[in-house]
């Protein structure tokens, strides 16, 4: 048996964790009071905006180590190597305006995020879902062994829209109005997974993290946003900080046409690329350095995957081409981080062109077409083999993962970035700075908080 | 162009050249003056900004002295120096900078690595050659940005206070637009400064004004100037094109330590209180002039009531004389030159008055003479045949009857013939004088002309002469009577057949000439004389033997009539050409 | 800011921080020795397939939690496999370098190994379980000592032994489902649970049927019944389990009766269970004629004068009914509210064992007191604990024969729950 007592450089960030314990269940949770949370991003962004994730249940959940979990589902399975997957739907659940979820209703609010899939997100990896009597069925075209998993993610969560066109879902919590800048949101009491301890939520959103953080200090708020460069000063300010574990992936993505139609002088841009800058500086020290599409506490081999520097073989690689000039633009996700995006965006231009690529950066909100473009991609899966398919979903890879063993995953990683056309750059993870107020606030595995496990300070 | 044109010309003329001499030299005078100025000014802003910027270079020095001085930096410094990670101060530069209120920031190792850098935070770790400056006075330096242009500022470069290793700041402000707002100018000067951070000319390197944005390839040439030469360049830019928007504007190249021009200072004053000014003085001089023009027309009249009304009244008296007033006088109204010019002119047109009563006197009595003449000779001919019938008929009658009658019928014929031709004589000089006006109406003359080939081809033939035309293929349209026109060729070529009894060649041509029917007669005959072709179209003029002189002056009446013209060519021995111009019609000129 | 709130003083952050590291190191001289010949040979069988025979650098890299004193075990038995397939390590100038990183990650340990010969490398990598390691903690008169009974991927809520005749039966109270394990003879097991020293594995598993939604901080307890095995209270639903010779039979149904106040006396109180609140409602049955404030956890407690019952109220208060008084103890401020009496051989040989308010300290803890007079007073150092306390429950004399608590411990990164058998032990 291994020994717990050493901790590696790789699982530096587990004392990290213990400020998630700290939150944690000490006596039990007094329901009662409002939580009020800040965010700079729209609640109702896809995928996984907060709002959604309050009032919205997905089929089923994941944990980290036993895959998915039921939840508007309460068990499924697969049929045709795969191919056909049948999901049990939980009798006597409600949506918040009182009506009775049923297979039909699923299967109407899968088919309704498939039809309009959001941005950053991979299509549906089924080719039809109906309801079946109490059961949804799913058939897809290629087997897909991880869909109890990816119906965990949060793009998949059933919603409905009533008649006057609100969002109804069978969430912890209904939405009751937007004042003031702030959605607020009651606990639903009739939730079939318990009624959540506060009474209510109030969630202030499109609002700046130092803001957020000034708000926080003031007792004006509950729950804030941590960025991972701040994580670092928010610790030396004594905030008391949920972390996750790294779950946003920084990548660098190029076409595979145009100047970066070869393999060569894409390869030439990879090897550019100073991650270590990014993580020491930009970062400051917070997440993984990676060129691997899982973190390494998922795959576990990410070391594998080199995330050194060759300027040499760069420049060589790219040979005496004089390149026009390229743009680096950042997608909508690595815009969301603001500056530090704007930033890495500006650090990787300077990597490349030491290695003699003519970039600059595009101007922030501009919506210019770049050959290089900086992403953020978040990972919700937890199983590895799931988690490695919903990356390559969301960068648009067209091959799933068919081998269930640590080496067979990373035979199928290194094919997809051996083409060089996505760039792995850094694994970073998601913080929350909390409030007195708050007990026993815990993080999803994707790192949101589970606001409906939390109660506040105070309530009876 | 009449005396008192010309009178007013010429006063108009001096008096505008000597207004245009009075403001062209106020004029000079007030640019002059108005350079001086501007020289004066350009050099007390070139001054002032000299004296400005040394007083920001010291500023910017002590900011970064006092930076360097700060807890802050010897906070940051102290935690670098003990193996401390730089990562943290990232972003450092910002409210350092803010602080001090710097445009530009960088916070570097002693290694020249930057840790934090206000003006491109991505550059961290890269290397900052500006520590070489350390302690120095404040330089110009080109900075380079994150979107791919240059800036150009004034920066200093410090170690911060007790560092170990050194840790360096180096910042300053930028020289741009801010830093020039800040100047005090006077109005309608501007200071622009151009960046030189690219091989060309690029207007986009101007900061100072939006204009000099706009209109900024018109500094150019002064630009490249002080960029090249590295010294004070002056010239007049016109930004718009407009005078009253031009600009003096002095080129000041900037210079890093090293000698190498970073940017250009264009010291820039307006033109348009000198323009303004060479303007009015220009409308006063325009003014002038024009009360001068009425002056002179005022003077003119006065002038030409003294002068010019007796000269122009024996100009139109002269002019009337020529259109056959000969009865026309003028007023002597002085005893000066121009009253002794109109009692001569008097005394001339008296006699000339004179002399043409006796010359058309003389003129009616030739006239008559040669009228009986002619009808003397014209008469005399059948008379004398008459004569001699009625002898021989008078001789006859001692004949037997039968040779009588025979001798009598043949007499009576002999007689009617010559009485016919008596008659005929008479109808001619009777038509002549009885010609008809003609009925104008639309034809082609080509008609006409085919008309009398047509008749009087076989009587050609029959004499042996050889009739070529030439009729031009499109429509010679006339207003004509064509009877008349018939009658006049008719004669034309009569008298073409007359002047050819030995036969020769008629040529008969109708073409168009410019806005004319051009219809030609030529013969091959005798050809006439120069005076014969002076006087050929004078009724009674005949250079036949049995002519009544008639025939060439009715064609000459017929063609007058038609409004048009009629010429004879001829060598003496060479033909005829007889010439016809008739205008052709308005509607087929359209 | 020190105050017995929930949310811990954020100066004493970093001080946890240590505490944590400082726990994780101060586990080496307490682990297990571990046996690496299987997954050594594994993984020789698996180079071997790679590199054929001949000779070979060996160079192994530790990214795990592994200690650093394994890491010779594990090469000696490494390079003695390697050699029985023709690999012959140690060679500094050999062609062939075989790189060990010993790495880890959510499932567990991993195990690669990359074949580097020339410019090409070969990668071949094997899974490794992982363990868990038995903790102690002494105090001022006692010593807290507790081993892990099992480690599960879902909530846990109780657990608790039975013994039916000489067979021995784990039973496992999930919010969903009961589980019953039965000890393996074999070895280790890594599938979904992980067993401790004990290696159970399951045998039967049943649903909880109910109409009912639970409420989210769902709890629950299992009893030994005297008329058949055990009884499962859950919110709104109790389940009973009865031997049927070699398994088990289990019926649920709806209920909304009292809930037994566990304890070592064996007080007949019941408590009835506010389902939508996570508390009793303070209605006893049969009662003590009092009227008493809502709670979350009752015991009863051998008291000099008789038997009390110790309560922790919702309002963070301690409360001790003896004789029909309900009187306060004090030196229960930093008490969380899971608590159980044990019973040892030391002090009064009556303790109450406790779960912390995680104020003041890094991460939660466990510790012992006794009651005495109306104050409590600490018997044993905190025990620190790798998680958050869920759930305390008297275990009596079932489980291994000890008196002693079950203690549910959610464990994160990643999410599990361990059941830890937990008792005192005299200094």
């Amino acid at each position: 048996m291994f020994r717990r007592s050493a901790i590696s450089a790789q699982w530096a960030w587990l004392p990290l964790l213990c400020l998630t314990l700290s939150a944690a269940a000490r006596t039990r949770p007094h329901y009662g009071g409002t939580l009020r949370m800040e965010t700079e991003g729209d609640p109702w962004q896809m995928p996984d905006g907060m709002a959604r994730r309050l009032v919205l249940d997905t089929l089923t959940t994941v944990n980290d180590a036993a895959g998915a979990q039921p939840a508007l589902a309460i068990r499924w399975e697969s049929q045709n190597a795969a191919h056909r997957w049948e999901f049990w739907i939980r009798p006597g659940v409600h949506f918040q305006d009182g009506e009775v979820l049923t297979a039909d209703t699923v299967a109407a609010a899968l088919t309704d995020v498939c039809a309009r899939p959001a941005a950053g997100m991979g299509a549906c990896p089924w080719k039809t879902v109906r309801g079946v009597g109490p059961s949804v069925v799913f058939v897809s075209e290629a087997p897909e062994p991880d869909l109890p998993e990816l119906l965990a993610q949060t793009e998949f969560a059933i919603a409905r829209q009533d008649a006057t066109g609100a969002v109804m879902g069978t969430g912890p919590f209904r939405v009751t109005g937007f004042v003031n800048g702030a959605l607020t949101l009651v606990a639903n009491d009739d939730c079939w997974s318990g009624r959540p301890f506060a009474d209510g939520v109030e969630l202030r959103t499109r609002r700046a993290v130092r803001d957020q953080w000034l708000d926080l200090s003031v007792g004006k708020t509950d729950v804030v946003e941590v960025p991972p460069e701040l994580l670092r000063q928010a610790q030396q300010q004594h905030l008391n900080v949920l972390v996750s574990r790294p779950v946003d992936l920084l990548a660098l993505t190029m076409e595979s046409s145009g100047w970066f139609a070869s393999r060569e002088m894409r390869q030439a841009a990879a090897l550019a690329v100073d991650r270590t800058a990014l993580y020491n500086v930009i970062f400051q020290k917070q997440g993984e350095v990676t060129a691997s599409l899982l973190p390494e506490a998922l795959g576990g081999y990410s070391f594998l995957f080199s995330t050194e520097r060759d300027l040499d073989r760069a420049r060589a690689l790219r040979g005496g081409a004089t390149t026009p000039g390229l743009t680096l633009g950042a997608d909508a996700s690595a815009a969301d981080m603001g500056a530090t995006g704007q930033l890495a965006a500006e650090r990787l231009a300077l990597n490349l062109h030491e290695a003699g690529f003519n970039v600059q950066v595009a101007a922030p909100g501009s919506h210019v077409k770049a050959e290089l473009v900086l992403r953020r991609v978040h990972l919700e899966a937890t199983g590895p083999r799931a988690a490695l398919d919903e990356m390559l979903a969301r960068f648009g890879q067209n091959s799933s993962v068919s081998g269930t063993d640590a080496a067979a995953l990373w035979r199928e990683e290194r094919g997809v970035l051996n083409a060089e056309t996505v760039v792995p750059l850094l694994w970073l993870p998601r913080a929350w700075a909390v409030g007195e107020r708050v007990r026993d606030l815990r993080l999803t595995p994707d790192g949101a908080p589970l606001l409906a496990d939390a109660s506040v300070e105070g309530a009876k | 162009m009449t005396l008192r044109q010309k009178m007013l010309l010429m006063l108009a003329l001096t008096v505008m050249g000597v207004v245009a001499a009075v403001g062209w030299t106020g004029s000079v005078r007030v640019r002059h003056v108005f350079e001086a100025i501007d020289r004066q000014q350009t050099d007390m802003l070139v001054g002032q900004f000299q004296r400005e910027f040394n007083q920001r270079s010291v500023d910017t020095a002590e900011a970064m002295g006092r930076m360097a001085d700060s807890d802050v930096l010897k906070r940051i410094a102290f935690d670098l120096g003990n193996g401390g990670d730089s990562a943290p101060y990232l972003t450092v530069a910002l409210p350092l900078a803010q602080e001090y209120r710097l445009e530009y920031l960088e916070l570097v190792t002693h290694d020249g690595s930057i840790i934090s850098s206000l003006q491109w935070t991505a550059r961290f770790g890269y290397k900052e050659p500006a520590i070489a400056a350390t302690g120095k006075p404040a330089f110009l330096k080109q900075e380079d940005l994150p979107d791919g242009t240059s800036q150009i500022g004034l920066f200093a470069t410090r170690t911060v206070t007790g560092s170990d290793p050194p840790v360096y700041v180096v910042g300053g402000r930028q020289l741009g637009a801010e830093f020039l707002r800040n100047f005090p100018v006077p109005a309608g000067t501007q200071l622009l400064i151009y960046r030189n951070v690219s091989g060309a000319f690029d207007a986009r390197n101007f900061v100072g004004s939006r204009e000099a944005l706009t209109a900024g390839d018109h500094y150019r040439a002064l630009v490249d100037d002080a960029r090249s030469g590295g010294n004070n360049t002056e010239g007049v830019v016109y930004p718009t094109g407009r005078d009253e928007d031009s600009m003096s504007v002095t080129a000041i190249p900037l210079k890093t330590p090293s000698g190498d021009v970073l940017a250009v200072l264009l010291v820039a004053n307006s033109r348009r209180s000198m323009v303004e000014v060479q303007r009015h003085i220009r409308d006063i001089a325009f003014g002038i002039a024009g009360l001068g023009i009425i002056f002179a027309v005022v003077a003119s009249l006065w002038i030409a009531a003294r002068i010019s009304r007796p000269i122009e009244e024996l100009a139109r008296a002269a002019g009337q004389v020529a259109a056959g007033d000969w009865e026309t006088r003028v007023e002597i109204r002085s005893r000066d030159e121009v009253g002794d010019l109109a009692r001569s002119f008097n005394n001339m047109t008296r006699q000339l008055a004179e002399q043409r009563e006796r010359l058309v006197q003389t003129e009616r009595v030739a006239a008559w003479r040669e009228l009986a003449r002619r009808l003397a000779h014209e008469l005399k001919n059948p008379l004398m045949p008459l004569q001699i019938t009625v002898e021989n008929m008078v001789r006859a009658k001692k004949l037997p009857k039968k040779q009588f009658d025979e001798v009598f019928n043949e007499s009576t014929t002999t007689l009617e013939e010559e009485i016919e031709n008596l008659k005929t004589i008479v109808g001619r000089f009777s038509d002549f004088s009885k010609l008809p006006r003609p009925q104008a109406v639309e034809m082609d003359a080509r008609e006409a002309v085919r008309r009398v080939v047509k008749l009087y081809g076989p009587a050609l033939e029959e004499k042996h002469i050889e009739l070529g035309t030439s009729i031009t293929a499109e429509p010679l349209p006339i207003l004509g009577d064509s009877e008349l026109l018939h009658r006049a060729l008719s004669n034309l070529v009569l008298n073409a057949m007359d002047g050819m009894p030995e036969g020769g060649t008629l040529t008969v041509s109708a073409v168009r000439a410019r806005q004319t029917a051009r219809i030609s007669v030529a013969d091959t005959g005798a050809g006439l004389t120069p005076e014969e072709c002076e006087r050929l179209f004078t009724p009674y003029y005949t250079t036949k033997q049995h002519g009544t002189g008639l025939g060439l002056a009715i064609v000459q009446s017929v063609i007058t009539d038609h409004n048009g013209t009629i010429a004879v060519e001829s060598v003496e021995g060479g033909g005829a050409r007889f010439v016809i111009e008739l205008p052709l019609a308005e509607t087929a000129e359209a | 800011m020190e105050s017995a709130g929930y949310n811990p003083p954020q100066r004493m952050m970093d001080k946890r921080c240590l505490a944590i590291a400082l726990l994780l190191v101060g586990l080496i001289p307490a682990a297990h020795a571990a046996n690496w010949d299987q997954p050594a040979g594994d993984l020789a069988k698996q180079i071997a397939t790679l590199a054929g025979p001949g000779p070979a650098k060996l160079v192994i890299r530790n990214e795990s939690s592994l200690a650093p004193g394994e890491i010779p075990v594990i090469r000696r038995l490494l390079e003695r496999d390697l050699r029985g397939f023709g690999i012959v390590t140690g060679g500094n100038d050999s062609a062939m370098l075989i790189r060990l990183t010993l790495s880890e990650n959510l499932q567990g340990g991993l195990w690669v190994a990359e074949v580097v010969e020339g410019t090409e490398t070969r990668v071949t990598m094997l899974p490794v379980a992982l363990g868990a390691a038995t903790v102690s903690a002494s105090g001022p008169s006692l010593t807290l000592r507790r081993s892990l009974v099992i480690t599960e991927p879902d909530a846990v809520l109780d657990a608790q032994i039975f013994s039916v005749g000489a067979t021995q039966r784990l039973v496992v109270l999930e919010p969903e489902r009961i589980l019953i394990f039965v000890r393996s003879a074999a070895g280790l097991s890594f599938g979904g649970s992980v067993a401790g020293a004990s290696n159970w594995v399951e045998d039967q598993r049943f649903a909880i049927a109910r109409t009912r939604a639970f409420p989210r901080d769902v709890r629950g307890e299992l009893v030994a019944a005297p008329d058949h095995l055990f009884d499962a209270y859950l919110p709104g639903v109790s389940c009973t389990g009865t031997n049927t010779g070699a398994q088990l039979a289990m019926a649920c149904a709806d209920s909304d009766d009292p809930w037994p106040i566990s304890g070592p006396v064996g007080l007949t109180q019941r408590a009835f269970y506010n389902a939508m609140r996570d508390s009793f409602t303070g209605v006893l049955a049969p009662g003590f004629g009092m009227e008493v404030a809502p709670f979350y956890q009752a015991s009863d407690i051998a008291r000099p004068t008789g038997t009390g019952l110790l309560m922790g109220g919702i309002d963070g208060r301690v409360m001790l009914i003896e004789n029909s008084t309900v009187k306060p103890v004090t030196g229960a401020s930093d008490w969380g509210s899971d608590f159980a009496v044990i019973r040892s051989e030391c002090g009064s040989g009556v303790q109450v064992l406790v779960s912390g308010t995680g104020a003041g300290s890094n991460g939660d803890s466990l510790r012992a007191y006794e009651i005495v007079g109306r104050e409590a007073i600490a018997m044993s150092a905190p025990l620190p604990v790798e998680g958050a306390v869920m759930a305390i429950h008297a275990a009596g004399n079932n489980i291994s024969g000890e008196t002693g608590a079950t203690v549910i411990v959610r464990r994160d990164g990643p999410v599990r729950y361990e059941v830890w058998n937990v008792s005192a032990l005299c200094n």
